[in-house]
């Protein structure tokens, strides 16, 4: 007999009869036998440990795993919400972006009307008058817009300011054609800067109307 | 899945086994069933992981070596049983009190699941790496079947022998080797006793 068949039988004691008899007189002869029925306990517990320890890597490798698919997903969740705040913002601009942009309206008046504000007229601000505020005086209190235009073209220190005032006076006016001669532009008057563009601004829509 | 096929699934080879412990591990219900068992260490990633590994690794052993296991209530019953032993299992053992867990909790704990895994003891599971190490493959395979009561014929096919007579050739070869390991190591012997 193959005594290795019939070890695990002999240990659950379901061995008998002749069988028993014959692996027992191998066990008293066989020292590897003995060897390993004496250790068979210890062998089983052990066998078992390695059966876990497979079973532990199977479901370690499956974890990692499962967190990789989990900490990619979550990379993906976070792409995802990042191109709905791109697309939520676009949207924003593009239903509030009128807001911001200078109105046009068709009709002329009404674009004049929104668009047009007063400029601070330079009359009276001090003491000792200047040439510009006497003539812009001359147009503002008097009425006279030829008077207050021939003053402001003599004025030589400073022509291109008096070009500006010029401008300014026509825009009052409305006589937007005049404007456009007049008006310097903002390299030539960068404290004015932000009037200037508007006023080119105003001109450029009413010529697209 | 119902259960019974589950159960086949994981005894009949190591691809379908994998499969099953993939699906268990991504099951939303038996994580957050077990997160709550775990909820006095919450903050803890840790050992939430440990015993949900733990719990997974328990009820495929007691899958694999009982061939009489009967799961009474549904599968997430007799994991939430196993999670919520193994929990208060590593409460004491840290001497800690699991004073969160109602009475209720306790009376749950008194399943007829028992833990018995050897590697939640470290030394143990050092000593089992050891051996694994000086263990071939081919070795650690047929004993660790051999040790859950697969049949020589059962193993055969599993890890494709000729027949049953060289796993049970084999297998004896191997005894030895762990016998003879044993016999120069007697606390390691007297370890696994215990």
């Amino acid at each position: 007999m193959n005594a290795y068949d019939y070890i695990d039988d002999y240990i659950e004691g379901s061995l008998d009869g002749d069988l028993l008899k014959e692996f027992e007189g191998i066990l008293s002869e066989d020292a590897e036998l003995q060897l390993v029925v004496k250790n068979y306990k210890g062998v089983k517990q052990l066998s078992s440990g390695m059966l876990e320890m497979e079973l532990l890597e199977e479901v370690n490798a499956a974890g990692k795993a499962y967190n990789n698919v989990d900490e990619s997903s979550g990379v993906s969740k976070q792409w995802i919400v990042l191109l709905c705040l791109i697309a939520t913002m676009l949207v924003l601009w593009f239903v509030l972006r009128d807001q911001f942009n200078v109105p046009i309206d068709n009709n002329t008046n009404q674009t004049f009307a929104s668009l047009y504000k007063e400029p601070i007229w330079p009359i009276k601000r001090t003491t000792s008058e200047d040439t510009i505020e006497i003539a812009l005086s001359k147009y503002i209190n008097e009425g006279n817009l030829s008077a207050a235009k021939s003053m402001l073209l003599d004025i030589s220190s400073d022509k291109t300011a008096g070009r500006y005032w010029i401008a300014e006076i026509y825009a009052k006016e409305g006589i937007w054609d005049s404007v456009e001669v007049y008006l310097p532009t903002q390299e030539e008057l960068p404290k004015s800067k932000q009037r200037i563009v508007l006023l080119q601004t105003i001109i450029k829509d009413l010529k697209h109307q | 899945m119902v259960l019974k096929d589950l159960m086949v699934e994981i005894k009949s080879s190591k691809i379908r086994r994998e499969k099953v412990i993939t699906m268990l591990y991504a099951d939303k219900k038996l994580r957050n069933g077990i997160k709550k068992i775990v909820r006095i260490d919450q903050n803890s990633k840790s050992h939430f992981d440990e015993i949900f590994n733990y719990t997974l690794v328990q009820f495929l052993k007691n899958v694999m070596e009982k061939e009489d296991l009967v799961i009474r209530e549904n599968i997430y019953s007799y994991l939430f049983g196993i999670a919520r032993n193994l929990h208060l299992m590593k409460l004491r053992k840290e001497k800690r009190q699991p004073q969160e867990l109602s009475e209720k909790d306790h009376q749950k704990q008194a399943d007829d699941i028992t833990i018995d895994l050897k590697i939640m003891n470290s030394e143990k599971k050092e000593l089992i790496i050891k051996v694994l190490t000086l263990m071939g493959d081919q070795c650690k395979n047929i004993l660790m079947y051999w040790s859950s009561d697969y049949r020589m014929k059962e193993i055969a096919e599993l890890l494709g022998y000729k027949n049953e007579s060289s796993v049970r050739k084999k297998k004896f070869d191997c005894m030895k080797k762990l016998s003879h390991y044993m016999e120069s190591h007697p606390v390691t012997a007297q370890m696994l006793q215990e």
